[in-house]
């Protein structure tokens, strides 16, 4: 069998307490339309539905949130063009998704005894309750896997769904990157952002979820959707100078016109970044360094975040080529993808 | 970072038919530290079920589980014990393998239940600090290998393990590594160890696969790893245990911790089918069996749905009886234990004897070491929200 390319066909975003003008970065950042974003204050039942989602944990909502809107959008929610769903999977990428359950039940535990904890929170210890809860929502049947890497893991869980799809897996994929925030969170941060941060201010975070919708060429074909980008290659695994990626003539990389790269809120990153930013600038003339700064550290969320505003660009036709590189976060290790506009 | 060897590799390109190479192994469990072993300990029809000392037995109706324990017998070490058997698992698998890895494109899938949050629970609770970047396995693998390369962990609950695999052929095929290592690991962790003590009214004793009295199951502690490349041209070059002919794969998208039959006969079906086997071909199979009525009842009569009546004659293990529900690492503690039984032509027992349930009352189960010779075998491995992965796995004659 053959490859397959791969396309973004729609994105979805849900960020609580984002709003245009507070951030440098915000909803506006994705052009005029509306339809995908949810920030600001929303209630995940608006766009959900009030049923089935009494014991949902944050996490879980959220994606829910960013999903649908993705496939609403998209007009694959259900019926004739879903079909029974058995090509359609799901990677879901998530770090904090259900400590808030795991913390809080051996906490309990700790002070009394199991039977004073609820049987309803057994769902939620297991990790991937995030991608379960996707594929049971939206019925979608393929391969489902629930990433927990990192500050990269946005990016990789899009690089692992693309495979599934190139390689004949599956025909579609609904990628979602997701973190919460609560006291657990908090805590984890502020333990150790005197390191990170060169204060004793404790990192900012940002909880959100970012959907992302990815179909084979021919499932595009079938269903004549619009394509917003194509998904190209990846590199990972490595901070290391020596390889770094984006010299002028590596393949795949010839008319990159824009990078959006890593978070630039941790001060020992910065060196780092800046020799980057200077060979990006060498290697590529005219390349436009675009800032993703949402206010916040968004963690495994991140990669998706920024295949959904590569994918936003592309559409709109602000650059031809995009790559994005997540990770470095807290001594994590980058990856990076390209993205390619459609013709 | 290096990029894909060939990015072009999205364009329209011819792939090989694929199957892997296991070429090194490794295993960490509550009865060896190696796969020898436990291997040994499981022809010896021992179990590692004992008493519960990882955490305050007082908190808890269960007594019992299948941690690894130290020469005192004790839980030992209560921190970062995923981590440090992954590491462990792996450098057996290495060793195994014979291979320089610095000389290859390496990525390393790990799969897991609960990756380090046994350490998050510690730390929630004041006993300990612990840096989030240690929830997830990539720093301590690439600190312990001093290679900088992809490493996914992935939460994929009970079927973790065999999902690697798949995810490992995946990066073999497009050619983004040369070598993949696929591991598995867990630790019991205080919520998850609750959370069943608190939706079973009566825990048992032992953990019995397929099980008619005593139900329920007990969680157990472990890590294994396998190396894995392409299927070499040549037959009989490279340093080949085994092969994995296919993985199936798929997700009920039907309940967050229920089974359901069809996702697991689905997912039977679609291991054969990439596998290029028949369901008469399948000549061992080592079930999930967790020893819970919900999950053994519906595997069950998955298998029957599958299989006919063969089930009465096709061997049946239920590892999970000896070394506990390992979580992430049980799909591949089983296509290991399968490598090694086909290799010494014996099947080690299902630790018993008890008698089974409805469903089962027909299969073969066996309560001592049997002489069995055997080349193709199905490790089937079901996990919380419907994520179903089957592992066919073929012997390969050693010289």
């Amino acid at each position: 069998m053959k490859t397959k390319k791969v396309a973004i066909t729609g994105f979805g975003l849900a960020f609580p307490g984002w709003q245009n003008g507070m951030d440098s970065f915000g909803p506006d950042s994705f052009g005029p339309d509306a339809g995908r974003i949810a920030s600001g204050g929303f209630a995940c039942e608006d766009i959900l539905g009030k049923k089935g989602l009494r014991y949902k944990d944050q996490a879980t909502r959220l994606a829910l949130c960013a999903a649908k809107l993705a496939l609403a959008e998209t007009g694959l929610e259900a019926g004739a063009e879903l079909g029974n769903g058995d090509g359609f999977g799901v990677v879901a990428s998530s770090n904090f998704g259900n400590v808030d359950t795991v913390c809080r039940v051996a906490e309990c535990i700790e002070a009394g005894h199991t039977r004073d904890v609820s049987p309803m929170d057994l769902p939620n210890a297991s990790s991937n309750v995030i991608a379960s809860n996707l594929a049971i929502r939206f019925g979608l049947r393929g391969v489902n896997l629930m990433l927990c890497n990192g500050s990269g893991s946005g990016t990789d869980a899009v690089w692992v769904a693309a495979n599934c799809i190139r390689r004949g897996r599956a025909d579609r994929m609904l990628v979602v990157g997701v973190e919460p925030k609560n006291i657990y969170v908090e805590r984890a941060l502020s333990d150790f952002s005197d390191r990170w941060l060169e204060s004793d201010r404790a990192v900012p975070f940002r909880e959100g979820a970012a959907a992302l919708l990815l179909e084979s060429e021919e499932a595009v074909q079938r269903r004549s959707a619009k394509v917003l980008a194509w998904v190209g290659a990846y590199a990972g695994g490595s901070a290391s100078m020596a390889a770094f990626p984006f010299m002028g003539n590596t393949a795949g990389l010839e008319g990159l016109d824009a990078w959006i790269p890593p978070t630039r809120m941790y001060p020992p990153l910065n060196a780092l970044l800046d020799a980057w930013e200077l060979r990006m600038r060498e290697s590529h003339h005219g390349l436009k360094v675009i800032a993703m700064e949402p206010e916040g550290e968004t963690y495994g969320t991140t990669g998706v975040l920024q295949a959904c505003l590569a994918a936003s660009l592309l559409e709109r036709k602000k650059y031809r080529k995009v790559a994005a590189t997540s990770g470095l976060t807290w001594g994590d290790r980058p990856s990076s993808l390209i993205y390619s506009g459609a013709n | 970072m290096t990029w894909a060897k060939n990015p072009s590799l999205e364009e329209n390109q011819e792939l090989e038919p694929m199957g892997m190479a296991i070429t090194g192994m490794g295993l960490v469990t509550c009865l060896g530290k190696g796969k020898k072993e436990t291997f040994q300990a499981l022809e010896n029809g021992r179990t590692g079920c004992g008493p519960l000392t990882l955490f305050e037995p007082a908190r808890f109706n269960l007594t019992n589980a299948y941690e690894i324990r130290d020469e005192a017998g004790q839980a030992g070490e209560p921190s970062h014990r995923a981590t440090r058997w992954l590491l462990q698992a792996i450098a057996e698998a290495v060793q195994d393998a014979q291979v320089d890895l610095r000389n290859k494109k390496v990525a390393v899938v790990v799969g897991t239940g609960l990756r380090e949050l046994g350490s998050l629970e510690r730390w929630s609770l004041s006993k300990e600090a612990f840096a989030v970047r240690d929830l997830h396995f990539g720093n301590a693998v690439r600190d312990f290998l001093r290679l900088e390369c992809p490493v996914l962990t992935f939460s994929n609950a009970c079927s973790a393990s065999n999902f690697t695999l798949d995810v490992a052929e995946q990066l073999l095929e497009l050619e983004e590594a040369d070598l993949v290592i696929a591991a598995g690991t867990d630790s019991i962790t205080q919520s998850m160890l609750g959370l069943i003590d608190r939706t079973n009214s009566h825990p048992p004793a032992h953990l019995q696969p397929f099980g008619g009295e005593t139900k329920g199951v007990l969680m157990g502690e472990g890590a294994a790893a396998v190396i894995l490349e392409k299927k070499p041209k040549r037959a009989g070059s490279g340093n080949v245990k085994a092969w994995i002919r296919g993985v199936g794969i798929c997700c009920d998208a039907f309940h967050e911790t229920a089974p359901e039959q069809a996702g697991m006969e689905k997912a039977m079906r679609d291991a054969h089918a990439r596998s290029g086997l028949s369901p008469d071909e399948v000549e061992v199979i080592l079930a999930h069996g967790t020893g819970t009525p919900l999950n053994d009842g519906t595997e069950a009569k998955a298998l029957t749905g599958v299989f006919g009546e063969r089930m009465k004659t096709i061997p049946l293990l239920g590892l999970k009886s000896s070394i506990g529900h390992t979580s992430g690492a049980s799909g591949l503690a089983a296509v290991i234990t399968s490598v090694l039984a086909m290799d010494k032509g014996l099947l080690p027992p299902t630790h018993g004897p008890y008698s089974a349930m409805e469903e089962a009352r027909d299969f073969r189960i066996h309560w001592e070491t049997l002489p069995f010779e055997f080349r193709i075998s199905q490790v089937n491995a079901f996990g919380f929200g419907g994520v179903n992965a089957v592992v066919m796995v073929e012997k390969v004659d050693r010289v």
